[in-house]
Order: structure tokens, then sequence, then C-alpha cells
């Protein structure tokens, strides 16, 4: 699944390991959601969306 | 970064996991070395029960390392679960059926085998495959 994570850490000026100790999970995880190749529990969803004050759909995109 | 790199770089979590699980490794090797240097000196009046101690003593550090994993996977974010189940799957299926094979072999007499040394290589067997799948799982989802 696309997503617009690195975009969006980056316009915030947060490190891979920032966002990952804001989201209480590893950096490699946080690599492998914004590389696309792991996508995200709902629950983790939700608080990638709530941090960046955005819809999860805006944060994600299903389109293939 | 070099996605090799990172590939093989450890979690928060896993360091600390690997520094927990020095304890029980060595005193495992420290048991197992012990234990067949002792059979080495083997005499028929040992006592049976000291005998079993012996030869059983490497599993009681085994149980604490699994304790150690248990609480590793316990503390893994759902990232690096998925990765753990990836190894677990891989060393257990992978094993299974190398085992199936080997007993499908030995039942039909194509094969020798000895029970006491495939029971004993297994949890070895399952440790390196679980690394291998270990390495898959990051390569794939990493």
């Amino acid at each position: 699944m696309r997503n617009h994570l690195r975009e969006r850490r980056e316009a915030r000026g947060w490190s891979q390991a920032e966002l990952a100790e804001r989201l209480a999970v590893s950096r490699q995880t946080v690599n492998a959601i914004e590389t696309g190749k792991y996508d995200p529990s709902l629950p983790l969803a939700f608080k990638l969306a709530r941090l960046f004050e955005e819809s999860i759909e805006a944060l994600f995109d299903d389109a293939v | 970064m070099n996605p090799f790199i990172d590939m093989v770089r450890f979690t928060p979590n896993e360091k600390v996991y690997y520094r927990r699980s020095v304890a029980p490794m060595a005193l495992f090797c420290l048991l197992l070395i012990g234990g067949a240097l002792l059979i080495r000196t083997y005499r028929a009046d040992w006592p049976y029960p000291l005998l079993i101690v012996i030869a059983i003593a490497p599993a009681f550090p085994m149980a604490w390392f699994f304790k150690v994993y248990i609480d590793y996977f316990r503390d893994c974010d759902e990232w690096e679960k998925l990765i753990e189940v990836y190894g677990i799957c891989i060393g257990v299926l992978l094993v299974g059926m190398a085992y199936f094979v080997l007993g499908l072999l030995g039942m039909t007499r194509l094969i020798e085998l000895d029970g006491a040394w495939l029971a004993y290589g297994m949890l070895p067997a399952v440790s390196l495959m679980y690394v291998v799948g270990k390495i898959v799982g990051r390569w794939r989802h990493g």
C-alpha cells in the first residue's frame, strides 16, 4: 500500500527514530511502513493519523 | 541508508533480548560441554538419578532462554512480531518437513536413523531455520 508518511514526517522535520519514539515502535517498523513493505494495523494507522492530524485515507492510498 | 545494512541492524527490543540471552546460553554451553566431558568418565556404579541430572541439565538453561524469548516476543511491536512469526513458521515447517521425510525414508528402511541424535538435533535445526526465516521476513518486509 502506498502512503505519504515520509513526506509528512519530513515536513515536520522528524527523523524515523523520532517518529518511532512517538509511536512506541521500532525505527525499522517506521521504515518498513514508509517503504510500503509493511502495512500497519488499524490501531497503528489511527495512531499515525492522530499524530499527523489527518485522516487515515489522507495518509494511506490503497489504489494499486 | 543502505537497505542491507538497515536489514541486519537490531531493533532496541532485539538488543535487550540478545543481552538477556547471553547468561542462559553461556550456562547452556557450559552444562552441555561439562556434561559431555563428565559422561566420558562414567563409571557403572554412578547412581541413576545423577546420570539423569547430568543428561537433562542443559534443558534448564534452555527453558530459561525460552522465557527470555517469550518476554522479548511479548514486547515486540507489530512489525517485529511479523518477522518473528516468519522465523518461527519457516523454522518449524521446514524442520517438520525434513523430519517427516526422514521418517518416511526410515520406515521404508532406506536409511538407518538414530532416534536419540534426531531428537537431539531438532532444536538446533529449528533454531537455524528460524534465523533463515527471520532473514526472509526482513528481506520481504524490512
